[in-house]
């Protein structure tokens, strides 16, 4: 009886550092997603924050005179700020330690503006300010400057005390800023960017399956000499890699006019060897029997795929379709040499938020809005379609 | 599941079996008149320069001979003129209607489906769901009823679609633009050889020639092929035996190509050692034309397209840093999630999700990230540094790390993406491949006491050979063509995407300045050759380390 319960402990611990090993590389995995996903609901002040929150915060505010204030807190009081200064930070020029605090309103040059009064320090030369303490002037050098502000008990405004503005906390709540999704849409035409990829992906999903029934059927079940030959340079085009085609591929754009279309973006990528491939191999799987019992009835090669063949392999055809979905919705170097940067009508998602985070550098909230909407469907497709991605990624490693 | 109608409305036949061989016959002549002249036309034609004419005459070349074969064999009265003349009449019929759409800007009429296209997603909604309805029905055998209706709403939301997104307006533009003299004629070309082609694929007309069963088999098996196999010539084979040719010229986007051999390849490779001795420069002890690549001691090794050999060294580097990192923890991590345990699907998800958000996503993710001042990647550090701090004995300054403005960190900060990016996916590969380790290996192994690790070493590894090779493969074949990441993470530089002091310059990057910045076409093209060898010798030694390792 020990060595089973022995066994069962340690199989217990071994769980918890399975769960251990798996989150942590699930949190490095996940935390990105996190930052992006709150960042495309913080506001602009918010994301520019340090240190960094996770949770979009936005300063509370309350309705002073008909007017919107934001709250802080001070010494535990909820305050409104009144008005800031400017204050000075003097020392005199023997004591660099024993600095003041003055408002830089209350203090003049030495000398006046022209002619000011200078001492060396350290080899600079700084000039001197009077500076009133306790009712004596003193001449002194500014050492630094800080903004002081005037702050306000929210029920009585008479109740003022100054603090650092710089250090004075902020009220914070969480309040995510949806209008970023909004506003990210008109900034960059992305909402035509949007629909534009959504046609692109379809139509290569829809055409990619078309001529991958046909031709994998052709070369799964028709016998012709030199069939296989043709098959094996066929999937031999999957292992050249896109970007010896670029050049060529682009004259070939320019030769037909479709040079900023979104013609370009579909018709050479509607033929594809790995579609081919997977649906011949699904087909070759289909016992003989079932079409020749078709056959015998009359029916013609035509009704036989149609009727038999693409009824059985809707797994095959789903799985074409995730990958495909994937390859165009995420593709972007033919997009990015394709269609021209000033052509917003005409944009997929992937060069939109390219140029996105190259011009709107000041906006990274809108940027991340942007990101959250070209991963939401790709993810939502994974979350319904998630045995057809994983199934694909088993079949490519098949083969 | 959907029953598709096939086409009911036949064609008339207008002559019996052997009166059309003889009419055919006569069509075949002056058909093969009219290639032969649109031959002479496209070989002596003003209108057409360059890729257009060579595409031109080799089309016209390639019916022309099947024409040509076809008359002699129908004259025979042998079986293969019908497929001759078959393939020529499909090939006119596809030629024309292609022509035909090109010319009616069909294909750039998707632009205008764009900004109309939105209109019709509900239709298309409703026709789906009213099509899960049908085939719901269809398992169930019964509520006929319920399908019946679900099957008309299916049609008319598909009207409905086409309607919302313009389907009238764009037939009337359409049939406007085909009446004209121009338009009419291919029209009516594709009509007719059309109608031929159907015609002489007929059974009857095949018995006239008595043509064997394994004929009708290669014709029907290359009409099936034919989309494929048309698209593979049209966007793979032709570019690439064109780029071929790019790369021997000299070519840029407004003047003619001028052949020049190999030269651009030598430009691109040619190297040259020095030895500096004191006080010389680097510049004085290279061949004239050639610059400091780099330098190891006293030696000096100058290229004459120093950038190039730039983007070599660094895309080497990246590979050896983000290959393994990319595949040896995702190796690791596929052996974790090769276990029963509940919950382990979540996981395996999670993993998977980097690589489906795509480069540009997921390089935005990461410059957030990376940013130097507000960045989390340094607020951790920063975090993890003054923890550190407050041991007894430790004391390490922050290192504020500039992730994509420091020339010697830029490139480390793509490998950090690309390996985030790949991990997952790359797991789930492994994982694929452990679910095929024969099981009962495993427990021959524990009987004889193997441990863990040895289990792992001498069990799972040797096992998992091939998944491995396919693995570093295809992730090596990524890692080779890195630009992506490169241009969003560096989005301002010059060239775009080389990073700080080029240091994240990758030779797709360079290709990409040189063929579409700078518009030299064919040292572009010569440039993606080279690296196209090299993906193919890097994809080699690791199949031949496969093979030998699989034997040995």
């Amino acid at each position: 009886m020990a060595v089973v319960t022995g066994s069962k402990r340690r199989r217990r611990i071994e769980r918890v550092g399975l769960y251990l090993g798996l989150g942590a590389f699930g949190a490095i995995m996940l935390f990105p997603f996190l930052v992006v996903a709150f960042g495309s609901l913080k506001e602009s002040s918010d994301i520019f924050r340090f240190p960094p929150r996770l949770l979009p915060f936005s300063q509370d505010t309350v309705e002073i005179d008909g007017e919107e204030q934001g709250l802080y807190v001070i010494e535990g009081e909820e305050r409104v700020l009144l008005e800031t200064i400017a204050v000075g930070i003097y020392a005199p020029p023997d004591a660099l330690e024993d600095t003041v605090q003055v408002p830089t309103a209350d203090v003049e040059r030495r000398g006046g503006f022209v002619d000011t009064e200078t001492v060396v320090i350290d080899g600079e030369e700084e000039p001197l300010y009077d500076v009133e303490v306790d009712g004596e002037v003193v001449a002194m050098v500014e050492r630094g400057t800080t903004t002081s502000g005037r702050f306000a008990a929210v029920d009585d405004l008479d109740d003022v005390v100054g603090a650092n503005v710089r250090l004075a906390e902020q009220v914070d709540s969480v309040a995510p800023q949806t209008e970023n999704f909004r506003r990210v849409t008109e900034l960059q035409n992305l909402d035509r960017s949007l629909t534009n990829t959504l046609l692109v992906t379809l139509l290569v999903v829809g055409g990619t399956v078309l001529t991958s029934i046909l031709g994998g059927y052709a070369f799964a079940r028709i016998e012709f000499p030199g069939r296989d030959a043709l098959f094996l340079v066929y999937i031999g085009s999957i292992m050249v890699p896109f970007v010896i085609l670029i050049v060529p591929l682009y004259q070939l754009m320019v030769a037909l006019g479709w040079v900023n279309s979104l013609a370009s973006l579909v018709f050479p990528f509607v033929f594809n060897a790995y579609g081919t491939f997977l649906i011949r191999q699904f087909f070759v799987s289909i016992p003989k029997d079932l079409e020749e019992a078709a056959v015998i009835d009359g029916a013609s090669r035509w009704t036989v795929l149609w009727r038999i063949f693409v009824p059985l392999s809707t797994p095959a055809i789903a799985t074409l379709s995730t990958f495909m979905f994937l390859y165009a919705w995420n593709s972007f170097i033919w997009p990015f040499i394709v269609i021209s940067a000033g052509n917003f009508d005409n944009h997929v998602l992937t060069v939109s938020l390219q140029q996105l985070g190259g011009r709107a550098a000041d906006s990274p909230n809108l940027i991340l809005a942007g990101v959250m909407i070209a991963i939401a469907v790709p993810v939502t497709v994974f979350v319904l379609a998630q045995r057809y991605f994983v199934e694909n990624v088993a079949t490519s490693g098949i083969k | 599941m959907t029953t598709l109608s096939l086409p009911r409305m036949r064609p008339p036949r207008l002559l019996s079996a052997s009166a059309w061989l003889q009419a055919l016959l006569g069509w075949r002549v002056l058909h093969t008149l009219a290639v032969g002249a649109g031959l002479w036309w496209s070989l002596t034609s003003a209108a057409l320069e360059g890729p257009g004419r060579i595409a031109a005459v080799a089309a016209a070349s390639v019916v022309l001979l099947l024409d040509l074969g076809a008359v002699a064999g129908l004259a025979m009265r042998r079986s293969f003129g019908r497929s001759l003349s078959l393939a020529a009449d499909y090939l006119t019929f596809v030629g024309a209607i292609l022509v035909l759409f090109q010319r009616n800007d069909v294909f750039r009429g998707l632009d205008a489906l764009g900004a109309t296209f939105v209109r019709g997603v509900p239709f298309g909604v409703v026709a789906i769901l009213a099509w899960v309805v049908t085939g719901w029905g269809e398992q169930r055998g019964t509520l006929t009823q319920v399908r019946r209706i679900a099957r008309y709403v299916a049609y008319a939301a598909v009207a409905g679609l086409l309607l919302a997104v313009g389907l009238l307006p764009g037939l009337a533009t359409f049939l406007a633009r085909t009446a004209t003299p121009e338009g009419l004629l291919l029209l009516v070309v594709a009509v007719v050889s059309g109608y031929l082609a159907w015609r002489t694929f007929q059974s009857d007309v095949a018995e006239q020639l008595e043509v064997s069963n394994q004929t009708t088999r290669t014709l029907d098996g290359l009409l099936f092929a034919s989309p494929n196999l048309l698209g593979f010539a049209a966007f793979f084979a032709g570019p690439l035996i064109f780029s071929l040719f790019v790369s021997l010229t000299e070519w840029d986007a407004f003047g003619d190509a001028e052949f020049i051999g190999l030269a651009n390849y030598t430009q691109i490779l040619a190297l040259n050692v020095g030895i500096a001795s004191a006080g010389q420069s680097a510049s004085e002890v290279l061949a004239p034309g050639y610059f400091e690549w780099f330098s190891v001691g006293n030696v000096v090794v100058g290229a004459q397209d120093v950038l190039f050999w730039r983007s070599i060294r660094n895309i080497v580097v990246f590979t050896l840093f983000a290959l393994p990192l990319s595949t040896i923890p995702a190796l690791f991590l596929a052996t974790l999630l090769n276990s029963k345990a509940p919950g382990i699907k979540v996981f395996r998800a999670i993993y998977f999700v980097p690589s489906i958000a795509g480069v540009v996503a997921v390089a935005l993710i990461w410059r957030q990230l990376f940013d130097s001042t507000i960045g989390w990647l340094n607020y951790l550090i920063s975090l993890t540094v003054s923890g550190l701090n407050n041991l007894p004995g430790v004391a390490i300054t922050d290192p504020r790390i500039q992730w994509l403005s420091d020339a010697d960190i830029a490139l480390f900060s793509l490998v950090i993406v690309f390996s985030w990016m790949f991990i997952g996916y790359n797991a789930v590969l492994f994982l694929a491949g452990l679910q095929g380790v024969d099981n009962t290996l495993y427990e021959a192994a524990m009987l004889d006491g193997a441990n863990r690790w040895q289990r792992f070493r001498n069990i799972t590894l040797p096992a998992l050979r091939p998944t491995t090779f396919f693995v570093v493969a295809s992730t090596g074949i990524l890692t080779l063509q890195l630009f992506g990441e490169n241009v969003v993470l560096f989005p301002t530089t010059t060239p775009i995407g080389a990073g700080p002091q080029n240091s994240t310059l990758t030779p797709v990057v360079y290709l990409y300045e040189q063929g579409f910045r700078r518009f030299a076409f064919g040292y572009a093209s010569a440039v993606a050759w080279v690296l196209f060898v090299l993906i193919f010798f890097f994809t080699l030694v690791q199949f031949r380390r496969q093979r030998e390792q699989a034997e040995g």
